[in-house]
């Protein structure tokens, strides 16, 4: 990842769409249903009925996000923490 | 006991007993006493790297609670391992800096001194604690982790395979059943207790 300042902003591209990373659900039994749609909403800007869906399919979704950000990412989000680790992006 | 809620100017705030803030302090501190081990020795191995937060060990933690918390990532060693490198003192940065929150704004308290309510005893020797707007994510982290701590300690789902067919049901009968006496019946109402505590932060700040 090349470091510099960027001085113009092509409006086709969605900055926060190039963040890329991969979802680790962590499937914990400990985790509340409601904490997980939480951090799905905050995280992926997805709306509650959405999220709560999502929350119900994990496997599914895991998979879904593999398929869409894998090729570019290396960053990572660990779901039982809700932290988002794009600045490992840096590294790799 | 009460839970968080929304104040009319937008604030939450949580009407604490002193009992229960010194649960809450005595728990994060032990947290924060267990993400911290081993600092001064991955310091000493190399600076630099633990600048820039890349860690010199990648092996899975020796404590449940540590394991519980940062998982393997993968189920090939390989890479978990090498996740574990680059993400856990990252992550363990955060979780004590989420305890620490939590911890500094009970502690700050000192002695209750505002008695909110007043008119029944059991109002006595609780405060109110107006959670910073900016330290809601931390407090709701912080508290998941309490959580994943104490699940340790009860043996609530820690094997993945198992965790998908987890009863909490018939774990919670199991516990509701246990005598007074028994620790581990403690243990568990902390752990219930803290659960609704996060569930009702959540239901304050989630966007509809």
């Amino acid at each position: 990842m090349a470091l510099g300042t960027a001085t113009q902003v092509d409006s086709e591209v969605n900055l926060k769409a190039d963040r890329p990373w991969v979802c680790i659900v962590w499937d914990d039994p400990v985790n509340l249903m409601t904490y997980v749609t939480y951090v799905f909403m905050v995280l992926f800007g997805y709306s509650k009925e959405k999220a709560t869906e999502l929350m119900r399919e994990e496997p599914k979704f895991q998979v879904v996000l593999a398929r869409r950000w894998s090729e570019m990412c290396k960053g990572s989000m660990n779901m039982a923490s809700g932290q988002r680790y794009n600045e490992i992006m840096s590294i790799n | 006991m009460s839970s968080f809620k929304r104040e009319e100017n937008g604030e939450i705030s949580i009407e604490i007993s002193t009992q229960e803030s010194h649960v809450l302090i005595s728990l994060t501190e032990q947290l924060l006493e267990l993400l911290s081990q081993g600092d001064s020795l991955a310091e000493a191995q190399d600076p630099l790297m633990h600048i820039v937060g890349i860690s010199d060990s990648d092996a899975l933690p020796d404590d449940p609670v540590l394991r519980r918390l940062f998982p393997d990532a993968y189920e090939d060693l390989a890479s978990s391992s090498e996740f574990r490198r680059y993400t856990e003192y990252g992550l363990r940065e955060k979780k004590k800096a989420h305890a620490r929150i939590i911890y500094e704004a009970l502690t700050s308290q000192g002695e209750p001194e505002e008695i909110t309510g007043g008119n029944t005893p059991i109002d006595k020797g609780s405060f109110k604690l107006i959670i910073n707007s900016a330290e809601l994510l931390d407090w709701l982290s912080g508290l998941n982790d309490l959580r994943l701590a104490l699940a340790v300690r009860l043996g609530i789902g820690g094997n993945r395979q198992e965790s998908a067919d987890i009863d909490t049901k018939a774990i919670h009968n199991e516990y509701e059943l246990m005598l007074e006496s028994d620790p581990m019946k403690a243990v568990y109402a902390v752990y219930s207790w803290i659960g609704w505590l996060q569930q009702g932060l959540l239901e304050e700040i989630s966007p509809e």
